[in-house]
């Protein structure tokens, strides 16, 4: 599925904190978001999530504008935060539950559990433990996989590698490059890890006050050392 | 998924830190929530027959049938206070393919199940037992018009509480007709008794425009909070993303800061319950709250007749540090690391807090005592004794019972008053002072001196003031001792 934002903007009183003339995400492109504390990342993820309201303009999600109707959010997983975790469920009863809305019988949820064995570890699954007793890093492991595991043909992620060991990091990272390919899902990842979206995405933009200053491909120009001189120079600055 | 939703209704109810406790502190809580409905049901039964006697002219009846606007602007004013609408426990399902007209509907279902909207019924059905004839009349049909008339209430509070200037702009204006109803009833009692003891009649004898008219505003109000709910659920998210302006230090802080010794921790604690949705709704509203107590109770009630609501005076009276001394060292737990690592004299930490919560209450209990001076000295003797027990041996049980605490609580939740946070241990002890008054009480009423009970439990309270610099440094010294087990405990968590 392809996305497109066309003349979008979002303000809090008064003040612009997003504003993306038009950009166009193609079917199966793994759009990677950076930018500083700030630069709007958020803020665009939850405008294409329709969780906010823009001021103007819109994003469509395969030619459907979100904020006009529901349909496109049964292709649509998303993990922004632990808002979007149901604390009082164990993380079982949540990824079925998170099946249910997408059509899935709990065997397809559990078969789909499989790919995320080693992502999720033993701390998590068959602890009988309510996510809001988990751990931050395995609160956000429950997100993301509540979001993977539904195949979806979006994909939207909010700094999926914080709170993450290395090791998980790793594996999510590879999942995320694997579902990518084989599945061709779109996915929009926002991260401060540079390195990780270097290795794969396909495509990533930098966001600076809410205005893409940077529409980078990796894949063309090797690496992403546009965007960490541009973290450089801010650094220095 | 309107059914999976009820069960995750359910599921919340269940697993919520209330169910966590041990099987005692649920007993108790338990017998606590069952000694109150008693009460409404005591009253109720009770009241034709106290009624009779001081007012032998009048038919019981026709008082508290009578009075149902006066009732209803009571429970709509409790309401304002008690009355949360779950409109956040449908965020995690916003991101989902989950319609947000079901989303609306199960907020709508939600909010009917609160406790505030059946405790009259506790009241009213003896009270109906007692006064309609059922050879005539239908009692059960009057409860069911109680309800819709609660229901009413429960409809406006929705209508203001759901996000959209147009649904709260139409709930206030409910509330003025409301408040109109009351003020009329003192302007012209005789007719707004007998409209209102007609609404009543119109339940009892089965007509269906009594019970129309009140369901069709009840449907009518509860779709506009479906529509309002389901347009407006960008402002959930929206709330957070807001920039709050930052605060900078005006004359109060200025004027806390400046206080020697204690003016930093002073300073940290107002800034704590100023920034935070949960803190900051209880300073704002309890002081307001029991001033309007205080007029209520001076200008209705004798010392006597209001010594059984001692344990709701605990409450009122000290009232902001009852609120907020329930979370003593667990919401300042979010940087106890910080505190517990730093050269900071937990003696004098713990001296500051009671402190200040004892000038809050010593403010409210100035302003309490000036109201009550002119309307109730009587009154005012009770609200004083309990004031100072409030902040003597019940700040006391509250700050040491909160030794204990490691859990911590999220203060950006907007309930004022809840469990969450709040340890078993501590909630046993925090009930202590509502039980140790009781025998203080009756023990007062007792002694041969006038206002017994009001320098009784003035005078316990007093005890606890005098040698407040002993116990805050044992306290202090238990604080710095436990702080080892609070912390490992809160990270077994």
């Amino acid at each position: 599925m392809n996305i497109q934002i066309q003349q979008l903007q979002k303000q809090y009183s008064g003040q612009t904190v997003l504003d993306i003339p038009e950009l166009d995400i193609a079917r199966g492109e793994l759009l990677g978001i950076v930018g500083n504390n700030g630069a709007g990342k958020t803020t665009m993820l939850r405008l294409a999530l329709d969780l906010i309201e823009a001021n103007e303009g819109h994003i469509s999600i395969d030619g459907e504008k979100v904020n006009e109707s529901t349909h496109w959010k049964r292709h649509t997983g998303s993990f922004l935060d632990e808002g979007f975790l149901i604390g009082f469920l164990t993380p079982e009863e949540y990824f079925h539950f998170n099946g249910e809305v997408y059509g899935m019988s709990p065997a397809q949820v559990d078969e789909g559990l499989e790919l995320y064995k080693r992502f999720l570890g033993d701390e998590i699954v068959g602890t009988d433990k309510y996510i809001r007793q988990l751990s931050t890093g395995n609160k956000q492991k429950v997100g993301i996989v509540a979001a993977m595991v539904v195949n979806p043909s979006v994909l939207m992620l909010d700094e999926p590698f914080n709170f993450l060991d290395p090791s998980s990091q790793l594996i999510i990272r590879n999942i995320l490059r694997e579902v990518n390919q084989s599945r061709g899902t779109t996915m929009l990842i926002s991260s401060h890890n540079i390195n990780h979206l270097a290795d794969i995405c396909s495509r990533v933009i930098l966001l600076e006050k809410g205005l893409i200053i940077k529409d980078i491909r990796p894949e063309v120009n090797g690496r992403l050392d546009e965007v960490e001189r541009y973290f450089a120079s801010q650094a220095e600055e | 998924m309107f059914k999976t939703l009820i069960s995750h209704s359910w599921q919340m109810m269940r697993r919520s830190a209330f169910f966590e406790k041990s099987m005692f502190a649920k007993g108790l809580i338990a017998f606590v929530i069952f000694f109150m409905v008693m009460n409404l049901y005591a009253l109720g039964r009770s009241l034709p027959v106290l009624l009779q006697e001081q007012f032998p002219d009048f038919a019981p009846a026709e008082w508290v049938y009578g009075a149902l606007p006066l009732i209803l602007l009571g429970d709509l004013f409790m309401r304002f206070f008690i009355q949360k609408v779950p409109a956040s426990h449908v965020i995690p399902y916003l991101h989902l393919p989950v319609p947000t007209s079901t989303l609306s509907v199960y907020r709508i279902f939600r909010s009917w199940l609160h406790p505030i909207n059946f405790y009259l019924l506790f009241f009213f059905y003896p009270f109906i037992k007692m006064t309609i004839n059922p050879a005539t009349s239908s009692q059960e049909l009057g409860l069911l018009g109680i309800f819709l008339l609660v229901g009413i209430n429960h409809s406006i509070l929705m209508l203001i509480r759901t996000p959209g200037k147009e649904s709260k702009w139409l709930g206030y204006l409910l509330v003025i007709l409301l408040l109109s109803a009351g003020v009329a009833y003192y302007m012209i009692p005789e007719k707004i008794m007998q409209e209102s003891l007609n609404v009543f009649l119109a339940f009892v004898y089965a007509r269906p425009a009594g019970f129309l008219v009140p369901l069709s505003m009840i449907v009518l109000l509860q779709f506009i909070v479906y529509r309002q709910t389901i347009k407006n659920f960008y402002q959930l998210y929206e709330s957070e993303e807001k920039v709050e302006k930052s605060a900078g230090q005006n004359i109060i802080e200025n004027l806390l800061a400046s206080v020697p010794v204690y003016g930093s921790y002073w300073l940290l604690e107002w800034r704590l319950l100023l920034r935070n949705r949960r803190t900051k709704s209880g300073l704002y509203t309890f002081l307001p709250m029991a001033i309007a107590f205080a007029v209520y109770a001076g200008l209705w009630f004798t010392e006597q007749e209001q010594s059984g609501m001692a344990i709701v005076y605990i409450l009122i009276a000290g009232g902001i540090g009852s609120m907020h001394l329930q979370h003593a060292f667990s919401w300042e737990s979010h940087f106890f690391d910080y505190i517990a690592s730093r050269d900071l004299p937990m003696e004098v930490f713990v001296r500051a807090k009671y402190y200040f919560y004892l000038l809050i209450g010593g403010i409210q209990l100035l302003l309490i005592s000036l109201v009550l001076a002119f309307l109730n000295i009587d009154m005012m003797l009770l609200f004083a004794g309990i004031s100072l027990y409030s902040m003597g041996l019940g700040f006391y049980i509250y700050l040491r019972a909160g030794i204990r605490h490691s859990s911590r609580m999220d203060l950006q939740g907007k309930a004022s008053f809840n469990m969450e946070g709040v340890s078993g241990m501590k909630m046993l002890l925090g009930l202590l002072q509502f039980l140790i008054i009781l025998p203080l009480n009756i023990i007062g009423f007792l002694l041969p001196v006038p206002h017994g009970a009001a320098l009784l439990v003035g005078i316990t309270g007093m005890i606890f003031l005098v040698n407040h610099r002993r116990w805050t440094r044992k306290l202090g010294q238990r604080l710095e001792a436990r702080k080892y087990i609070n912390l490992a405990l809160y990270r077994e968590k």
